[in-house]
């Protein structure tokens, strides 16, 4: 293998093959339209763009446009990379009383240093900045929670506050500027092993697609164990160093984030400049990227940014997102081009995103007939709703927002149900889940049960002035009336985009009909609405 | 076979030729580094600025373990029975112990947080550990922080003391003098000598003060072997950080003097001189 990849080094670059078309069918132009709805806005399409799409299915193009420049854009790619950056961990080794924060903030204090490293990704990724500035950025994005306890400031002359009271800011505790990898939220959540070397294992994994843990080393652990001196072992034995001569130095870099307790609210939130020099005292190396030495920390964004492998792994890591499975060597081709027009748009997510959905594989909704069996195990024609995702759209059609004692049920684990719905639980479970499974199913029944009674409760046992479903029944509507079936038509193309033919009406009918003598209309309403969020078309897309 | 190389190689980024091409070092598949494009950091400081700030904040001295242990003591025996509520079960000296607050006493000291302070004193040695998270306030306003951990071990017979401490943390108390009041930050290793007319410090590490960011890479004094302020008895080196984040480091040969070459970014900037007579203090610990 090593044969291989040197061998490698020494041909010029091949140029990228032509794409292949994928044996895909298309997905109809209202599914994709949700689809994209659902990916550029976390919301569902409105029956006016359901029409202008089954008036025109070119008129696709038009909405997509206008969903990448709308403001829940940064809203949705927060949880897009939340996705691969695992920053929303539900504990950090301290907590909000120790900042002297009430116990009511406590979600809201795990919360926001979770997010702060995703929300300045998504803000520099949807308002068109070169994406170097992840790596580069003097600025990060905080709320009014993480401006009272962390040495920050507001940076207005950067920009306004997001849909979510997030605005730039910038710290005040001499750290260099650096991004993403130079936040607090992602210190937190990646400094805690020995001498930064996580910190600097994330920063080549999430940014240059380098994953220093999928590197095929094999070592005895029980051996070097043995031996007492591991920290020795990292720069004298050879498997060892095939990994920390590159490793440590990057971490070497990073020692501005060591803390000497971790339970101290100041030692971890400020950043130490003076621990910049550790690196030949604690990891017997000087900074460096890759072989290159830096001369300070504040190089590091920059070395980031400039190295070749950033911008292939950033096509690589939106495509992850849109195409919600990881990229392998037969993405190849069609990364390339993704590659040269992100290129062309000076390093504007937009206008990558713009291109992913232009791709089959983003359009796939089906298998063509000729399609080759292993092609089902690789695309993903259809894709669940993740717990963010779940969330927002529930509440968009119901009002509903499952929250306990402050706590979003959808978006922790401490008191929630985010790992069963199927979302990643950092640090103990980092994989969103990509299939069905039991537990999801148990937390879509209790959550759509709650959200059917919210939203029947809102709009027909009182007068709702802006009803989100009910806009052509009471509750004394029947299914002998029109209006019953009219409104069963709005139902299935506000939360599912298809129009229900004449049987499948027919059946929620009489599911309505039959609740409705047992236990009354309200009932009724609340069972078919509950039915239709359970159902595959709602909770896939 | 396929399988397992298409997982290597793209978990080394084959769309840009690998990592093997990329990185450097001793690594076994690595070869020739290709250059990054990086935009060289500017100092903001001149190589001048740079000696003055670096001389300024040697004159403060360094922290050293004794030295803030006896201020730690000093302040938490400010204290009253319930405020801290001291701990001591089992320490002979004063202001050992243990305790966790959030309380002011009748006389205006204020103590948040938590510590735990050991300091075991035996026949010929000494033991030092405080592990803390706390913040106490004096009468005058000023702000005691300690959250991390100062170590010390010494030995001590007919020839002196030998020692080796840490001061990693966030450890200063605002209004005091010398390095105690202005230092926020520290991150040092320190391995001393006290043989009464001679003594020697070995420095590494670094610590952070209001004014100033300094680093120690191997600093030696031993004013056994040199005479003078500034012993630098073997080679070493001092770093000063600007407020751009830049290092200006000063290469000490280690001939006796505080004299060595300057550069910045492997950039020669000249020769610089400091004094290095307040940091050989610390070898001597607290009075």
């Amino acid at each position: 293998m090593i044969v291989v990849l040197l061998l490698g080094c020494a041909e010029p670059a091949a140029p990228p093959a032509t794409p292949t078309a994928l044996a895909v069918t298309p997905l109809p132009a209202p599914l994709l339209l949700r689809r994209l709805s659902l990916d550029l806005r976390g919301t569902l399409p409105t029956l006016a763009e359901l029409d202008a799409v089954e008036a025109d299915p070119d008129a696709v193009g038009a909405l997509r446009d206008t969903m990448l420049v709308d403001a829940r854009l940064q809203e949705r790619l927060v949880d897009v990379l939340a996705e691969q950056y695992l920053t929303r961990a539900d504990r950090f080794t301290t907590d909000a009383a120790q900042f002297g924060l009430d116990e009511a903030d406590t979600y809201a204090f795990v919360a926001s240093a979770g997010e702060e490293p995703l929300r300045l990704a998504a803000w520099i990724a949807a308002s068109g900045q070169p994406w170097t500035e992840v790596a580069r950025s003097e600025y990060t994005l905080a709320n009014d929670l993480l401006l009272s306890i962390w040495p920050l400031e507001a940076a207005p002359e950067a920009g306004d506050a997001d849909l979510s009271g997030w605005r730039p800011a910038r710290y005040t505790d001499a750290r260099p500027a650096g991004g993403v990898v130079m936040t607090n939220g992602f210190a937190w959540r990646y400094s805690q092993a020995v001498y930064s070397r996580s910190h600097a294992a994330a920063v080549s994994d999430l940014f240059l697609c380098h994953d220093y843990f999928e590197r095929p080393v094999e070592f005895d652990a029980a051996s070097l164990l043995a031996q007492g001196e591991l920290q020795a072992a990292t720069r004298e034995v050879p498997v060892c160093v095939s990994c920390h001569a590159s490793l440590d130095p990057l971490a070497a870099a990073l020692l501005g984030f060591y803390w000497y307790e971790m339970y101290d609210p100041e030692e971890v939130s400020h950043y130490h400049p003076e621990r910049e020099t550790l690196g030949p005292y604690v990891l017997g190396t000087t900074p460096a990227w890759y072989g290159q030495p830096l001369p300070s920390t504040a190089a590091l964004g920059d070395a980031l940014a400039g190295d070749p492998r950033f911008v292939p792994c950033a096509v690589e890591r939106f495509a992850t997102g849109l195409w919600r499975r990881p990229v392998d060597a037969d993405d190849h081709a069609v990364l390339a081009e993704l590659q040269v027009a992100f290129e062309a748009a000076d390093l504007a997510v937009p206008a990558l995103l713009a291109a992913l959905t232009e791709t089959d594989e983003y359009r796939a909704g089906g298998l063509a007939a000729d399609a080759p069996s292993a092609l089902g195990d690789r695309v993903a024609t259809r894709r669940l709703l993740t717990a963010p995702q779940l969330a927002d759209v529930v509440e968009q059609l119901t009002g509903f927002r499952w929250v306990e004692s402050g706590w979003d049920q959808l978006d922790n684990d401490v008191i929630g149900y985010r790992l069963m719905v199927g979302g990643a639980s950092p640090p103990t479970s980092n994989v969103t889940e990509r299939d069905h499974g039991l537990t999801r199913a148990l937390v879509l029944k209790r959550l759509a049960r709650d959200a059917a009674a919210t939203v029947v409760e809102a709009e027909l046992e009182t007068d709702a002035p802006a009803p989100r479903l009910f806009t052509g029944v009471d509750l004394d509507t029947t299914p002998a009336d029109d209006a019953f079936d009219a409104q069963v038509q709005i139902l299935c193309r506000q939360v599912w985009a298809e129009r229900c033919d004449e049987a499948e009406r027919g059946d929620l009918a009489a599911l309505w009909s039959a609740v409705a003598q047992a236990d009354g209309p309200a009932a009724a309403w609340a069972s078919v609405v509950a039915a239709m969020l359970r159902d595959t078309r709602f909770w896939s897309y | 076979m396929r399988v397992a190389m298409q997982r290597f190689f793209f978990a080394a980024g084959p769309l840009v030729g690998g990592v093997a091409c990329v990185e450097g070092g001793p690594g076994p598949e690595e070869t020739a580094a290709a250059a990054p494009t990086r935009t060289p950091t500017a100092p903001v400081w001149s190589a001048e600025e740079a000696v003055q700030h670096l001389d300024a904040a040697l004159a403060l001295g360094v922290p050293e373990p004794t030295h803030l242990a006896a201020a730690y003591a000093g302040a938490v025996l400010q204290g009253e029975p319930a405020c801290p509520g001291l701990g001591t079960s089992g320490a002979t000296v004063p202001g050992a112990g243990v305790w966790s607050a959030e309380c002011e006493t009748a006389s205006g000291w204020g103590y948040s947080g938590s510590a735990l302070y050991e300091d075991a004193v035996g026949e010929g040695s000494r033991t030092i550990r405080i592990t803390s998270s706390f913040t106490i306030t004096d009468p005058d306003g000023g702000r005691f922080r300690g959250g991390g951990e100062v170590l010390y071990a010494s030995t001590t017979d007919a020839s002196g003391t030998a020692w080796t401490g840490q001061v990693g943390g966030e450890f200063g108390w605002s209004g005091q003098p010398g390095w105690l009041g202005a230092a926020t930050s520290e991150a040092l290793y320190l391995v001393g000598t006290d043989a009464g007319a001679t003594a020697s410090l070995r420095l590494d590490g670094g610590v952070s003060s209001v004014d100033a960011t300094l680093g120690f890479t191997g600093l030696h004094l031993d004013s056994a072997a040199c005479a003078g302020d500034s012993p630098v008895a073997s080679p070493g080196r001092l770093h000063v950080r600007d407020p751009g984040g830049a290092w200006f480091v000063l290469d000490l040969p280690g001939d006796c003097t505080g004299c060595g070459a300057l550069s910045q970014g492997g950039t020669a900037h000249g020769e610089g001189c400091v004094s290095l007579a307040a940091v050989l203090d610390a070898a001597r610990g607290d009075p």
